[in-house]
C-alpha cells in the first residue's frame, strides 16, 4: 500500500505546483479550471447587461466588428470607469504585468532570473516617482476622477472573475490578478516615459572623448546630423521679437574654467523609437478638409501596445488608442479636432558625477560643500525565496537623484556609469495624464496649448488639426543647457552644471498655420541653429525627415493631399538613405563595362548583386533583393571604416553615425579614416567599397544557399508575445519598409498605430495597429489586424454620435447597471 | 477454462461509468484531482484486478475531461489550442486532448489503484478479525491464486 501511496502522492505534489517554466500541469491541463476554459467561442458575442459596483446609472459600450469598444456615459466618471472595465476585459494581464514591471516587482512572479530587471527599476528611482506622480495627480481634478473611476472599473471586472477565467498567463505563471490602482496606472504611464528615454550613449561618447581627443570627437559626432533638415526652420518660428519679451532666460554662467568638457550631442544610428506625423491645412488638401496623420514607432508585441477605444460623455466625445491601464488617449481625433504625436528626443537624462568623501559614501562634495547621502533599505520579493533569503537591497540616493551603481557593481547597461546620479525630469513630478485628458476637450489650437503644457517628459512634437487651423508645438519640460551639456557624462565638478531652469514655455519651439500649408516631425532636430537654447543630440538622422518635407511639399504644391494620399506617405518604403549612400559607393566599383566577360561563379554573382543595386529604385519592397545587398554592403563597409579606428576594448564605442560616414564618402574620401590600421599600403574609400562589396555578396550568396535572398526573408517582421512563447506571437512575415523609411519596419519594431484623420463636417479617419483589441491568445480578435496592417491597408474608424447611430457596424452591446 | 461470472465481467464497465459521471460533475467543484477521488471509490468498491480497476477509472476519467477539453477545442475552432500545443511539443489540438485525459485519467488511475488496495487491505483486517464462522466470499483474483 505504502508504494501505490507514494505514486499518487508523486504524482498529485508533480502536477501540483510549478516546475521550472512549467505551469502546474494538473490545474493547467484540468479542463473545468484550466487553460481549455480560455478557448472563447467563435459564435457572434451576445449583447448583456452587467451589474456592476462603484457606479451609479447605466453606461453602454457598443462593440463594433473589430472589437473596439464606443462607451456612452452620462458623466465623466461613468467614462472613464467603462474605459477600465473594458480595457480590463480585453487586457487584464498585460496591464498588470507591466504595472508590475514598471516598479521591479517581477521576480514575484517570475522568479529569481528577473531579480536585476527589477533592481534596474527600483535604482533608477521609477518606484519613488511613481509615488510624486501620483501625489500631485491626485491634486488635479480631472485626474483624480480619472484615476479613480478607472480603478473601479478594472476592479469591478476583477471582482467578476474566478480562476477559471482569469486570463491564460495568470494560469501559465501559476498566479492571480492583483486588485487595480491609481498607482498602478501612473507606472503604465512611467513605463512610456522610460521607453522613450532609452538609448542613451553618454556613457561611450565620454570614453570616446577622452580615449580619442577633442578633435575626433567633435569631428565624428557632431551636435547636429549633416544635412538635418529641423521641424521648425527659422521662418516658421523666429525668435527674434521675443528676444527682448518680458520672460527672462536664466542661462547658467560658466564658474570654472573652459567650456564644458562633455559637449556635443551624439547622433545615434540606432533608428529605435522614431515616429512621423504630420498635418495639412485645409487650403492645401483636396477636399478642403485638414488632414492629421501619425505612426509611432515602437516595438511591437502582443498583446499589442495600444487599446482602440471611443469614449462620450457630455460634450466630451474622442476616438484614438489608449495605453491599457491608463485612462484617456494618447492619440486620437474628435468631432472637430486631431492630434498625435512623435518623440522630442530633447536630453533630460544626465549623469552627474560624485566625488564621495571615502568609500563609506557618506558624503559627497558639492559646490564646495560636503552633503550627506543617504540610504533607502529596498525589499524585493523573489517568487521561491521567503524570510531570510529574500533580496534586500540598499540604495544610495542624492539631492540630485538615484545613484543607481556604485563601483564594483555590475552596471545594468552599457550606459549606467558607476558613482554617478541620474537626474531625469521623469523622477520629478509632473501630471502628463491631465495634460492627454484635457485634450479630449480642446477646441482649438489655444485649448490644446494649455492642455499640452502638462506633457512635461519626455518631450513630445504634437500635431494638432481643427477644421480652420493647424499647430505643431514641441512640448516638454527642457531644462536650460550649454551647448553639449549632458551629453556625455557629467563630471567634477559636475555641480557647476545643475539645471537651473527651464526653457519658458512661450519659447519652446511651435508654429500655427503657416504659410506652406503643412506642419511635420520625424525626430530630428526641432529647430534649427538659431534657436538660442541647446535641446540635445540624440536626434534621428535626417533620412525620414527629408524623405516626408519631400512628399509633403509635393502633395501641397499639387493641392493633392487626401486621406489616400496621406495613408501612402504612412506606408512609404522609400529610403532616401539609401538613394544618398549607394550612388557613392557605385561609383566606386570597377566600370561594370570590364566585368561582362567573366564567368566564374563568384564573379557573377557580384554581377548579378551590382546589377540589382543599380537598378534598384530604393524602395523596400518585401521581394525585392537589392535591399539586401545595399543593407549587407553598407554594413560591411561601415565597419570596415571604422572597426580598426577604435580600440578593442571591453567597451562598446558608438561608431560615427552613417550620416557622418556619407559625409566623409562624400567630401573626403581620402580621408585617413579610410585608411585601414595595420596594413602596409594606404586604402582609399574605393578600395574600402570594393573589399565590403565583395565580403557583402559572399554573405548574400551563403545565406541565401545559392538564391539570392528577398528582402523579405532577409529581415522578416515578427511580433513576439510578451512571455515571448514563440506560439503566443507572430513572426516571419513578409513585410516592405525599412528602419530609415517613414514605414519604419524592422524585425519587432516599427510603426505601433498608423492613423490619419480628416477633420470634415463629420470626422473621417482611417488608422490599424498590428496587434488585436483581445488579449487573449485563444480568441480570433488577438491578432487579427496583424496581417492587413502588414499588408498596409487601413480600417475605417466608427466614430459614433449615439449609441447604434449605425447598427450595421454594431456587433454587441455591453451594458454596465450600477448596483442599487 | 472456468467460465468468468457476468458480474465481474460487467465490473470494469461500471467503474468506468461511474468515474466518468463522478469526474464530471465534480470537476465543477473540486480541483484537478478530484478524479483520484471517484477513481479511489470504484478501485474499493468493485472487486477485480487493480490492472483492471485502472484501466477502468483511466478511461472513465480521461473519456470526462477529453469530452469537456472537445467541447472547448469545437466551440473556439481550435485556435487556442495551436497556440498552446507547441509549447508542450505536441502536434494540435487532437494530441492536447489525449494529454488532457491523460492527466485526467491517470489521476483516476493511480486514485483506482489505492482504492483496489484498500479493499484488499480491508478485506485482509475483516479475514483477521472474522469469527471462524463467518465467511466472506473471495474474490476471483484470490481464487486463481490459490489455484
Amino acid at each position: 500500500m505504502a508504494l501505490r501511496l507514494l505514486v499518487l502522492w508523486i504524482w498529485m505534489a508533480a502536477l501540483g505546483f510549478k516546475w521550472g517554466a512549467l505551469p502546474p500541469l494538473g490545474s493547467f491541463m484540468n479542463p473545468y479550471v484550466g487553460f481549455w476554459r480560455n478557448a472563447e467561442s467563435t459564435a457572434p458575442r451576445e449583447s448583456r447587461e452587467v451589474e456592476v459596483p462603484d457606479l451609479s446609472g447605466t453606461v453602454v459600450a457598443e462593440y463594433d466588428r473589430r472589437g473596439v469598444p464606443h462607451v456612452f456615459a452620462q458623466d465623466l466618471y461613468g467614462m472613464f470607469y467603462a474605459q477600465g472595465y473594458a480595457t480590463a476585459r480585453d487586457r487584464l494581464w498585460q496591464m498588470d504585468i507591466q504595472s508590475r514591471a514598471g516598479v521591479g516587482r517581477l521576480s514575484e512572479i517570475l522568479g529569481p532570473n528577473l531579480v536585476r530587471f527589477d533592481l534596474e527599476r527600483r535604482r533608477m528611482g521609477i518606484p519613488a516617482s511613481a509615488l510624486t506622480t501620483l501625489d500631485l495627480m491626485l491634486r488635479d481634478s480631472i485626474s483624480r476622477v480619472a484615476l479613480e473611476a478607472y480603478s473601479n472599473g478594472v476592479n469591478a471586472w476583477i471582482s467578476s472573475l474566478k480562476p477559471a477565467t482569469y486570463p491564460i498567463e495568470f494560469k501559465l505563471l501559476d498566479y492571480a490578478p492583483e486588485a487595480w490602482n491609481a498607482l498602478k496606472s501612473v507606472v503604465i504611464l512611467k513605463n512610456m516615459q522610460w521607453t522613450l528615454s532609452q538609448g542613451k550613449d553618454d556613457l561611450p561618447l565620454t570614453k570616446i572623448l577622452t580615449t580619442y581627443g577633442r578633435e575626433f570627437y567633435s569631428r565624428l559626432y557632431p551636435l547636429r546630423h549633416p544635412g538635418a533638415e529641423p521641424i521648425l526652420p527659422e521662418e516658421l518660428f523666429p525668435l527674434e521679437p521675443k528676444r527682448d519679451s518680458a520672460s527672462p532666460v536664466v542661462v547658467p554662467p560658466l564658474v570654472f574654467g573652459p567650456s564644458p568638457r562633455h559637449d556635443t550631442l551624439f547622433p545615434r544610428f540606432n533608428p529605435g523609437s522614431g515616429s512621423n506625423n504630420f498635418v495639412i491645412s485645409g487650403k492645401r488638401t483636396r477636399t478642403g478638409y485638414p488632414i492629421l496623420a501619425n505612426d509611432p514607432h515602437l516595438d511591437l508585441t502582443l498583446p499589442s501596445l495600444w487599446y482602440e477605444i471611443q469614449m462620450k460623455a457630455g460634450p466630451v466625445n474622442a476616438y484614438g488608442v489608449s495605453l491599457p491601464g491608463l485612462p484617456g488617449l494618447v492619440i486620437g481625433f474628435t468631432q472637430s479636432t486631431a492630434w498625435g504625436l512623435t518623440n522630442g528626443m530633447d536630453d533630460v537624462f544626465d549623469w552627474y558625477e560624485l566625488r564621495f568623501r571615502n568609500d563609506s559614501l557618506n558624503e559627497y562634495l558639492w559646490k564646495g560643500k560636503w552633503r550627506m547621502a543617504y540610504r533607502v533599505l529596498d525589499t524585493i520579493p523573489v517568487r521561491g525565496l521567503t524570510g531570510m533569503t529574500a533580496v534586500v537591497d540598499t540604495q544610495l540616493w542624492s539631492h540630485m537623484g538615484p545613484v543607481p551603481v556604485r563601483r564594483g557593481e555590475v552596471p545594468f547597461s552599457a550606459n549606467t556609469p558607476s558613482l554617478y546620479a541620474l537626474k531625469w525630469t521623469a523622477l520629478d513630478p509632473s501630471n502628463e495624464l491631465g495634460a492627454f485628458l484635457r485634450m479630449l476637450s480642446a477646441r482649438d489650437l489655444n485649448t490644446f496649448r494649455r492642455a499640452a503644457r502638462g506633457v512635461q517628459t519626455p518631450s513630445q512634437n504634437f500635431v494638432f488639426a481643427a477644421r480652420d487651423e493647424i499647430g505643431l508645438v514641441h512640448q516638454g519640460r527642457v531644462p536650460v543647457k550649454h551647448p553639449g551639456q549632458g551629453r556625455g557624462l557629467v563630471r567634477y565638478p559636475a555641480s557647476v552644471y545643475e539645471w537651473r531652469s527651464s526653457i519658458p514655455a512661450g519659447l519652446l519651439p511651435a508654429a500655427r498655420n503657416p504659410a506652406r500649408g503643412w506642419l511635420a516631425s520625424a525626430n530630428q532636430e526641432p529647430v534649427g541653429p538659431h534657436y538660442p537654447f541647446y535641446l540635445g543630440s540624440g536626434f534621428y538622422p535626417p533620412y525620414r525627415s527629408q524623405r516626408l518635407h519631400r512628399l509633403l511639399v509635393n502633395e501641397v504644391h499639387e493641392n493633392s493631399l487626401s486621406l489616400l494620399s496621406a495613408w501612402d506617405i504612412l506606408r512609404d518604403d522609400y529610403s532616401r538613405f539609401a538613394a544618398q549612400a549607394l550612388p557613392l559607393l557605385l561609383a566606386r566599383l570597377p566600370d561594370p563595362t570590364g566585368r561582362t566577360g567573366e564567368d566564374s561563379a563568384s564573379k557573377s554573382d557580384a554581377f548579378r548583386a551590382e546589377e540589382s543595386l543599380r537598378a534598384w529604385d530604393f524602395r523596400y519592397k518585401a521581394a525585392a533583393v537589392a535591399p539586401v545587398f545595399f543593407d549587407l554592403w553598407w554594413k560591411e563597409f561601415h565597419r570596415a571604416v571604422w572597426a580598426d579606428d577604435f580600440q578593442n576594448d571591453s567597451v562598446n564605442f558608438t561608431w560615427p553615425s552613417a550620416a557622418v560616414t556619407v559625409d566623409l564618402l562624400r567630401r573626403d574620401t581620402a580621408s585617413s579614416f579610410f585608411d585601414v590600421a595595420g596594413t602596409p599600403a594606404r586604402e582609399s574609400a574605393g578600395d574600402i567599397a570594393r573589399a565590403s562589396f565583395d565580403r557583402a555578396v559572399r554573405r548574400a550568396v551563403a545565406a541565401g544557399r545559392g538564391r539570392p535572398r528577398t528582402w523579405g526573408e532577409f529581415r522578416p517582421v515578427s511580433i513576439p508575445h510578451l512571455l515571448k512563447l514563440p506560439s503566443f506571437g507572430v513572426a516571419e512575415l513578409r513585410g516592405d519598409g525599412c528602419a530609415e523609411c517613414l514605414n519604419a519596419q524592422r524585425g519587432s519594431h516599427g510603426p505601433s498605430w498608423r492613423m490619419a484623420v480628416q477633420i470634415g463636417r463629420r470626422p473621417e479617419a482611417w488608422g490599424i495597429y498590428p496587434g488585436g483589441q483581445s488579449g487573449n491568445p485563444g480568441a480570433r480578435a488577438y491578432d487579427a489586424f496583424v496581417q492587413d496592417w502588414l499588408a498596409g491597408r487601413a480600417y475605417r474608424l466608427l466614430f459614433l454620435q449615439w449609441p447604434l447611430e449605425i447598427p450595421d457596424s454594431t456587433d454587441y452591446l455591453l451594458a454596465l447597471r450600477g448596483k442599487k | 477454462m472456468k467460465p468468468v461470472k457476468v458480474a465481474t465481467l460487467w465490473a470494469p464497465v461500471w467503474q468506468a461509468a461511474f468515474v466518468a459521471l463522478a469526474t464530471s460533475l465534480g470537476g465543477f467543484f473540486f480541483p484537478w484531482w478530484w478524479p483520484a477521488v471517484p477513481g479511489l471509490l470504484a478501485g474499493f468498491w468493485k472487486p477485480g484486478t487493480p490492472v483492471r480497476s485502472f484501466v477502468a477509472s483511466c478511461a472513465g476519467a480521461g473519456l470526462a475531461w477529453a469530452s469537456v477539453a472537445a467541447y472547448f477545442e469545437a466551440r473556439n475552432e481550435g485556435i487556442l489550442s495551436a497556440r498552446i500545443a507547441p509549447l508542450f511539443h505536441l502536434p494540435g489540438g487532437g494530441a492536447l486532448i489525449l494529454a488532457t485525459a491523460a492527466v485526467g485519467g491517470l489521476t483516476a488511475g493511480l486514485g483506482a489503484l489505492l482504492g483496489d488496495h484498500f479493499r484488499r487491505f480491508w478485506r485482509s483486517l475483516l479475514l483477521a478479525l472474522a469469527a471462524e464462522d463467518v465467511v466472506i466470499p473471495p474474490d476471483e483474483e484470490e481464487l486463481r491464486g490459490r489455484r
